[in-house]
């Protein structure tokens, strides 16, 4: 309600409330598994589904309603691109609870944060792909990544998982740093401001230079940019910022190892997207060169080691560090608001996301299945299609969509974003994404073989047998395939984004 | 009622998903009766969108349904849609009624087979796919029912995959129709290239109203080009020559799937096509022909291989193979409403005649097993006077067989006399190898008849003793069917006048209809018909209606003829030697020496090298949080002199 003379401070909560409401079922789930002890895990899981239902509600029905903002500055928008991944992470952070079950259960303590944790999470991930604002972007990064430092080592028994959780948080405090600066260096170049979509326009500080600030010229603000890069490089796992990631993706506990390679993922990329449409910094050449070099050695890299692993768990987190090289190659072609290709890049990562969300935790919530939490090498992986067809032919659904092979909506994914690049004029990086697809089928295949063309050996493996599992493994595969054959509405949805 | 049209395709679809995952463990009755309930459905949805599409005004009898947009890929979008109009309307009251009688019919027939529940699924799953393939409104929505009933043609000839011979034949079956597909798929694109759509409509409307000038010589060629690829998808699927060898080869399947994919529907799919893309072939006259005459030749030279075979229900494939050709003669010479009423009333008749056939071979495996003998129960030297054990199997195979000779008043008569007919407006050669092939077909019928049914058992007293009339569930079928073969034809004009909005011509009602509905105009020509189809009988009663050694006197007087025909013209010879072993050869040299050697080597030794790199690469991730810091430190400084430098 507006009063006429008066100037009411700009304010719409209806912006931030799935992060709200979020954050409100985060807290219960705190006090609901202090008040009893860890023990009602039926009614924390049953809170965390509304929560994430409630979320995914509110900002759906944001849809389609233009760009709201929290208030006057850009710190929180919401627009259709927000409602989509917001939409996606909701997606993500329910399977992640479904798979998580047995998991949560077999720990003594600590039950209920479990799901808290994830809850808050998405609020990161959620603000991290809906934010203009550098100071706003850094503080998503930290809530997300505090988080997740905890998730990792939530398996406090194992050595493995502190570890994992140790190694993250010294690295992850180490490229926060390199993030840090480089807002600093862009808030002194851009005369202090930290909302990106203003900085172009922005007059240099007078301490530094009389001439008008563009990124093309001014090297501060260039070394800022890199340094912001480097931040977002770290989370988004790329090569030569991704060493973190294997050691960190097989020690975490699974479920949570499911859940950061999807969610960092997609906040990451889509951050990576606002920044590329408010500032065409990726228009540059010497920009692009950068992004699309950081994507090349990115596929090759992970696709390679990948091929070396013995450990499913460790092979999917070189097959994700890839999966993060494919998707910057969107990033390259959308670059250019020139080409054609822009809004193919753009609605590319997008359907993209989607596609990875939805096979990638398959394919690890097969990996709970069938090696019940612990890791599962690929000699154990021997004649499970005979053993388990279900959830088998699920798992090789998924190997062939990460693969990218018809009819899944991995290949369409890769069809498009491939087809992207080329309309951008890439077609040597097309090429060359092509042969690292040619050399990741191998590794993917190889998991097929090993389910149905070996014979299993005596022992019989355990698996985990949670109804939500199972659910989850089964509602992947179906969504991987029917959308890959009626990719109509999705696509319909991806354009309206852009 | 028309809105629901998608129901016909979704019901058969529910009958699939059930029967496919639950098939197994529900009782057989419960499978019979939602694979025969579905079908029975969309049969009954099909009528009365029928009706309703009946009632329209002539000029709104073309409805399109979009049910969802399928794919969009650039320019190319693809709807899952529907077309219903006339054309597609009697398409589908035909293949949802005689595939519901046939699945009736197959309860009785495979009752005892251990893979009933399969069976029934991929019997729906024909229908399923067939409608796709009838109700599409587009050419890839066509071409994906197109490809499905291959699939189930294959599935089902090979349905008792144990035996060598079925496999093989599902194999044959499977790589001629690949043939023919290629064809096809090719003139798809080219399709797509050409107008940047796929939609019948817009892709018509196009041809009809080009934009500036579109038909000139140059795109005439193209469109040449295009009609060529779409009929040899055709030639393989309706089975003409040269592609037409896999069809006699698909009879090792179930005979109800012979009936109803070999003979009634599937096997018209081509026809469907054609004339369903008749604005196209109307623009290239040429190839219009090419078609009439490859029609004429198929009819003639699979009439002839029948003459002489002893497999009863080989002779009705060759007789399918020619009547095919009989439906692309009539499109060859611009008669499409003919074609396609020749469609629905041999559907009728040939169906009849292989669900008879089906009933004899029954009867004659269960008296042959009863015995303990090892006869082969569907040679027709083993059989004789059947008719008095299976009256009713008897009775409707006769009238069958006189409607697909042609005696006047049946179905077929109708049908043959009015692609006959315009065969002779069109061009007279054409006219002259139909005639020919109508005595032909006459013969081979008459022959069948007499020496299946008529005259003495020729395998002794103790099988003739295990003969019996089939059960009413299979007896009933053939009786509506019957009813089908004799009534048919009678409906020649107002199907004709139903038609005429889609083939918008004139001249089919005046030439055929008229001619075979009052007999007036071409009173000649009907005589000269008429007088074919009884002179092939006759000669076949001259020589089967007594046991007499005249058939293999005139055999031995004609030998080398005699062994041309018996042997099919040595085709599947010619191919084997030409193709098929040259094939072989190319693939050995490909598997043994190309692939083991080269290709192998090059695989290896890439994949060696990538896998040693990854090896190595794996090396650097030490663990160590020290040396990871420092990768990631070397990373920020190298990036940072990138910059810099430029």
């Amino acid at each position: 309600m507006t009063l006429p003379g008066t100037q009411p401070p700009f304010i719409q909560v209806i912006a931030v409330l799935p992060y709200i409401e979020l954050l409100v079922f985060g807290i219960l789930i705190l006090l609901v598994s202090a008040l009893s002890r860890g023990r009602n895990l039926r009614l924390v899981q049953l809170l965390t589904f509304a929560g994430l239902a409630s979320a995914a509600y509110s900002s759906l029905s944001l849809w389609g309603q233009g760009r709201l903002q929290f208030d006057q500055s850009h710190m929180v928008v919401m627009d259709n691109t927000s409602v989509y991944v917001l939409t996606l992470l909701c997606i993500g952070g329910l399977l992640t609870a479904l798979t998580a079950t047995n998991f949560v259960t077999r720990q003594e303590k600590l039950r209920g944060e479990f799901y808290a944790l994830i809850l808050f999470c998405i609020i990161g991930m959620g603000v991290l792909a809906s934010t203009l604002d550098l100071i706003v972007l850094f503080l998503a990064v930290e809530l997300l990544s505090i988080g997740l430092y905890v998730l990792a080592g939530f398996d406090r028994e194992k050595l493995f998982s502190n570890e994992a959780a140790l190694k993250y948080f010294i690295l992850g405090s180490f490229s926060s740093a390199f993030l840090l600066l480089g807002i600093a260096l862009l808030f002194g170049a851009s005369n202090g401001t930290t909302d990106i979509a203003q900085m172009l326009s922005a007059q240099p500080s007078p301490y530094l230079s009389l001439e008008s600030f563009t990124v093309n010229t001014w090297p501060l603000s260039t070394v800022g940019w890199s340094l912001v890069l480097v931040g977002m490089a770290f989370k988004m796992a790329l090569v030569p910022f991704h060493v973190w990631t294997p050691d960190v993706y097989q020690g975490a506990p699974t479920p949570v190892t499911a859940f950061m390679s999807v969610g960092v993922k997609a906040a990451a990329l889509t951050a990576l997207l606002r920044i590329m449409v408010a500032t065409d910094l990726f228009a540059i050449e010497k920009w692009s060169t950068m992004l699309a070099t950081l994507a090349i050695l990115t596929m090759t890299v992970g696709n390679v080691i990948a091929i070396a692993q013995n450990s499913l768990k460790r092979m999917l987190a070189y097959s994700s560090i890839a999966h993060a090289g494919y998707l910057v190659l969107g990033v390259v072609a959308g670059g250019d608001p020139g080409m054609v290709s822009k809004y193919m890049g753009y609605q590319a990562i997008l359907f993209y996301l989607a596609a990875y969300t939805f096979m990638n935790l398959g394919a690890f919530a097969f990996v709970i299945y069938a090696g019940a939490d612990g890791d599962l090498s690929l000699d154990r992986c021997k004649g499970l299609g005979f053993r388990h067809p279900i959830p088998a032919a699920a798992m090789a659904i998924f190997m062939l969509s990460l693969a990218g092979i018809p009819p899944t909506m991995g290949f369409l994914a890769k069809i498009y974003l491939f087809q992207s690049v080329v309309a951008a004029g890439d077609t040597g990086l097309a090429v060359i994404a092509v042969l690292n697809s040619v050399v990741a089928v191998y590794y993917y295949l190889r998991v097929v073989v090993m389910m149905y063309m070996h014979e299993s050996p005596e022992e019989k493996t355990v698996t985990d047998k949670s109804r939500g599992l199972l659910l989850a493994v089964c509602g992947c595969a179906l969504v991987t395939l029917l959308l890959g054959i009626f990719p109509a509405a999705v696509i319909k949805i991806v354009q309206m984004c852009s | 009622m028309i809105d629901y049209l998608f129901l016909t395709i979704l019901l058969p679809l529910v009958g699939v998903l059930v029967n496919g995952f639950f098939g197994a463990r529900l009782p057989k009755k419960l499978v019979a009766v939602i694979g025969c309930g579905t079908v029975g459905a969309a049969f009954l949805i099909g009528v009365s969108a029928l009706i309703a599409l009946a009632r329209l005004p002539v000029a709104e009898r073309s409805v399109e349904l979009s049910l969802f947009e399928w794919m969009a890929a650039g320019d190319l979008r693809v709807h899952a849609a529907l077309l219903f109009d006339p054309l597609s309307a009697v398409m589908l009251v035909v293949v949802s009624g005689i595939g519901l009688l046939i699945h009736v019919y197959s309860i009785g027939y495979m009752w005892k087979d251990s893979g009933f529940a399969r069976y029934f699924t991929y019997l729906n799953l024909f229908i399923v796919s067939m409608l796709i393939l009838i109700l599409g409104n587009n050419f890839v929505v066509f071409y994906v029912g197109w490809e499905l009933v291959g699939l189930c043609s294959y599935l089902l000839i090979g349905f008792w995959f144990h035996k060598p011979s079925a496999a093989d034949a599902a194999k044959k079956a499977f790589i001629v129709n690949r043939v023919g597909d290629l064809g096809f798929a090719l003139g798809i694109f080219a399709i797509f290239a050409v107008f940047g759509t796929v939609q019948f409509s817009e892709v018509f409307h196009a041809i009809r109203e080009p934009v500036n000038g579109f038909v000139d010589g140059q795109n005439l060629l193209v469109l040449g080009a295009i009609a060529v690829l779409l009929f040899i998808g055709a030639m393989g699927k309706s089975a003409q020559i040269p592609l037409y060898v896999w069809l006699p080869d698909a009879m090792e399947g179930p005979t109800p799937v012979s009936a109803l994919i070999h003979a009634a529907t599937m096997v018209t799919a081509g026809v469907y096509m054609v004339a369903r893309c008749h604005v196209l072939y109307e623009l290239v006259p040429g190839v219009l022909a090419f078609v009439g005459v490859i029609g004429a030749v198929t009819a003639v030279l699979a009439a002839s291989i029948a003459l002489v075979q002893h497999d009863i229900k080989r002779v009705l494939a060759y007789s399918t193979i020619s009547q095919l050709g009989y439906m692309f003669l009539g499109c060859g010479v611009g008669a499409y409403a003919a074609a396609i009423f020749h469609l629905m009333t041999h559907a009728f008749f040939k169906a009849l005649l292989f669900l008879g056939s089906g009933s004899v071979i029954h009867s004659m495996e269960h008296a042959i097993r009863h015995a303990h003998g090892d006869a082969d129960p569907q040679d027709m030297r083993n059989m004789g006077g059947l008719g008095r054990h299976m009256r009713i199997t008897a009775l409707t195979f006769v009238v069958g067989s006189a409607a697909l000779a042609g005696v006047p008043f049946l179905s077929g008569f109708y049908s043959k006399e009015e692609i006959l007919t315009s065969a002779w407006e069109g061009n007279r050669l054409l006219w002259g190898l139909g005639v020919a092939g109508a005595v032909m077909t006459a013969f081979y019928m008459t022959r069948q008849v007499l020496k299946t049914f008529f005259g003495k058992f020729r395998l002794g007293d103790d099988i003739e003793a295990g003969l019996h009339e089939s059960a009413a569930v299979m007896t009933v079928p053939l009786l509506l069917l019957a009813v089908g073969a004799v009534g048919a034809g009678w409906i020649a004009k107002p199907l004709h006048v139903f038609l005429s909005p889609v083939f918008n011509s004139q001249e089919v009602i005046h030439g055929g209809v008229e001619a075979a509905a009052h007999g007036g105009g071409h009173g000649s020509l009907m005589v000269i018909a008429i007088c074919a189809a009884f002179a092939g009988i006759a000669v076949g009663v001259a020589l089967y209606a007594k046991a007499s050694d005249r058939p293999t006197r005139l055999a031995a007087a004609l030998e080398p003829v005699h062994r041309l025909l018996y042997n099919k013209y040595y085709v599947d010879e010619i191919y084997d030697r030409l193709m098929i072993s040259q094939g072989h050869a190319l693939s050995r040299f490909l598997a043994n020496v190309f692939d083991a050697h080269f290709i192998d080597g090059v695989v290896n030794g890439v994949a060696k090298v990538v896998g040693g790199v990854g090896e190595v690469l794996k090396k650097c991730q030490t663990g160590y949080v020290r040396n990871y810091a420092l990768t990631m430190a070397a990373g920020v400084v190298a990036i940072l002199l990138y910059f810099l430098m430029r």
